[in-house]
C-alpha cells in the first residue's frame, strides 16, 4: 500500500525523458541505467527515513542529478529530524557503492569504473550548497543553529549565489557538456524562485507560530518588537515597555 | 420519526437523480475503453495490410527494407560521435571523474597477415592481450561460424569490426570502448578480424599496417 501510495507521486521532469532518449539514440543504455539506479537508491534513503518519522510527502520530483522530494510539513519542523532525511540519500548511495565495491567480482571492470564514476560525481554534485540541493539543507540547518530563521534562509540563499558562481567559473574546465549546463540552469531557475519566495515563508513562519503551540526548552529574550530576530528552535520572549510578553501573546496581537 | 423518513427519503432521491445525470454526461463526452481499443486496433491493421500490399508489388523496396531492418544496427556510435562534436558529453557527469583511462596497447603486434574467410587472419603469440582498435559501441558478443568467440564492435566511422577466436572478453554488450582499451584474450594463436560497412566486406589492407 505504501510503495503504491509513493509510486503515483513521482513526477519525472522532461528533461530527464529527453536525456533518455538521447543517451538510447547514442546508445548509452548502461550509462543511463546506472545513473537511475543511483538516483534511485539516494532517493529511497530519504523516504525510509522520512516514513520513520512520519513526514508526509506531497510529491518525488526526478531530476536528472538527482529526486527532490516536497514534504507536507511546516515550517517550524526539529531539525534535527531533517538533517537526519537529508542525509539518508547519500548514506543509502554510499551503503549501495560500498556493496557494489565488495562484491565487484561478478561486473567486470569497465562497468565498475562507469558506477565510481557516476557514484562520486552525483555525490560530490548532491553535497554542493546550492539551494535545491542536500548541501544547501544541511547549510540551511547549521545556520538555524545559531541564526535568526530569516537571516538562516538570506545566509544560505547567498552562499547559494556564491558557490554557483564558482561553479560557473570552474565549468570550463571540463569537457562542453550541454545536459550539465541544463541541470545549471535548472538550479539557478530555482535558487531565484526561492529567493522571490523569502518574505513569504519568513510570513509563513510567523503565522504557524502563532496558529499552533510547539515546545522548545530553550528561550530567547528580544528587546524591542524585532520579529525579525525569531529562530527555529526556540520559545521567545519579547521585552517591550520595560515589561515581559511571551511570544504567544504578542502575535495574538499583531495578528488581531 | 415519519417526517425525518419522507425528508430521508426525498433526499435520497433527489441524490439518486443527480448522479444518474453525470452519469449520463460522463458517457455523452467519453467513448468505452473497448470502443477505443478497437479502433486502436483497426488502424493498426490498416497500416499494416497497405504496407504489405506496397511491399508485394516492389520487390527492390522489399529487400532494401529487410536488408534495412534484419541486416543492420543502429548506428550508436556514429550518432554518438555527431552528438559529442555539437553539444559535448551526454549525461550530465560522463567525464568528470574518470580516472581510470589508461590506455594498454595502440597497435596490433603480428607475425604474418594472411586472407581468411572474408577478412584477415593474423598471427600473433600465443595468449595474445588484444587492443581496441578504434572507439565504438559493442553490438554483439558470441560465437559466429569459423570465427569462433567473436566480439563486434561498431565504430564511429561506421565501420563493423569483428574480433574472432577470443577466449577471454573483458567487456559487456553496448559498453562503450576507447581507443587502446583491452578487449581480452587470444584462444591460441590466431587472431581472426573482419571489416565490414554496410553489410559488405572492406578490404583489410587499408586497416592493418
Amino acid at each position: 500500500m505504501i510503495i503504491k501510495n509513493i509510486l503515483t507521486k513521482i513526477e519525472i521532469h522532461p528533461i530527464f525523458l529527453i536525456l533518455g532518449l538521447i543517451s538510447i539514440i547514442t546508445g548509452l543504455f548502461k550509462e543511463f541505467l546506472i545513473l537511475f539506479i543511483l538516483i534511485i537508491s539516494h532517493e529511497i534513503g530519504h523516504l525510509l527515513v522520512a516514513y520513520y518519522y512520519n513526514w508526509p510527502i506531497t510529491n518525488i520530483k526526478l531530476y536528472p542529478f538527482g529526486g527532490y522530494i516536497n514534504f507536507n510539513v511546516l515550517l517550524n519542523h526539529s531539525l534535527k529530524e531533517e538533517l537526519l532525511i537529508v542525509l539518508a540519500g547519500p548514506a543509502m548511495q554510499i551503503i549501495l557503492y560500498s556493496f557494489i565495491y565488495l562484491n565487484n567480482y561478478f561486473i567486470l571492470p569497465h562497468t565498475f569504473n562507469l558506477i565510481s564514476q557516476y557514484h562520486y560525481s552525483l555525490l560530490i554534485f548532491n553535497l554542493l550548497p546550492i539551494f535545491p540541493l542536500d548541501g544547501s539543507k544541511i547549510i540551511n540547518i547549521l545556520y538555524n543553529l545559531f541564526l535568526p530563521f530569516k537571516k538562516a534562509h538570506l545566509f544560505m540563499i547567498y552562499t547559494s549565489f556564491i558557490s554557483l558562481i564558482i561553479i560557473l567559473f570552474l565549468l570550463p574546465l571540463i569537457k562542453i557538456n550541454f545536459s550539465l549546463y541544463l541541470l545549471i540552469i535548472i538550479l539557478i531557475y530555482k535558487l531565484l524562485k526561492e529567493q522571490k519566495n523569502h518574505n513569504y515563508l519568513f510570513n509563513r513562519f510567523i503565522l504557524e507560530r502563532y496558529l499552533y503551540d510547539f515546545n522548545y526548552n530553550k528561550t530567547k529574550i528580544i528587546v524591542g518588537n524585532k520579529l525579525k530576530k525569531m529562530m527555529l528552535n526556540k520559545k521567545h520572549l519579547f521585552y517591550l515597555k520595560h515589561k515581559y510578553i511571551t511570544e504567544k501573546s504578542y502575535l495574538n496581537k499583531i495578528f488581531k | 420519526m415519519d417526517d425525518i423518513d419522507l425528508i430521508k427519503k426525498r433526499i435520497s432521491k433527489k441524490r439518486k437523480s443527480f448522479n444518474q445525470k453525470i452519469n449520463k454526461n460522463i458517457l455523452k463526452n467519453n467513448y468505452p475503453w473497448t470502443y477505443i481499443f478497437l479502433s486502436k486496433i483497426m488502424i493498426l491493421l490498416v497500416i499494416f495490410l497497405s504496407l504489405l500490399i506496397y511491399l508485394k508489388n516492389n520487390p527492390t523496396q522489399k529487400l532494401y527494407l529487410y536488408d534495412q531492418i534484419f541486416g543492420n544496427n543502429f548506428p550508436f556510435a556514429k550518432v554518438n560521435n555527431v552528438y559529442q562534436k555539437y553539444f559535448g558529453n551526454i549525461l550530465p557527469f560522463q567525464d568528470i571523474f574518470n580516472r581510470y583511462k589508461t590506455v594498454f596497447e595502440e597497435k596490433l603486434v603480428y607475425q604474418e597477415a594472411n586472407i581468411y574467410k572474408d577478412g584477415v587472419v593474423l598471427t600473433v603469440n600465443p595468449n595474445y592481450l588484444v587492443p581496441i582498435q578504434e572507439n565504438g559501441i559493442i553490438i554483439f558478443i558470441g560465437d559466429k561460424e569459423d570465427y569462433g568467440k567473436t566480439v563486434i564492435v561498431q565504430q564511429a566511422n561506421g565501420i563493423d569490426l569483428w574480433y574472432g577466436n577470443l577466449n577471454q572478453i573483458n567487456v559487456n554488450l553496448y559498453d562503450y570502448v576507447a581507443k587502446g582499451s583491452y578487449l581480452g584474450e587470444i584462444k591460441d594463436n590466431k587472431l581472426y578480424l573482419v571489416y565490414k560497412k554496410e553489410g559488405k566486406v572492406l578490404d583489410y589492407k587499408k586497416y592493418i599496417n
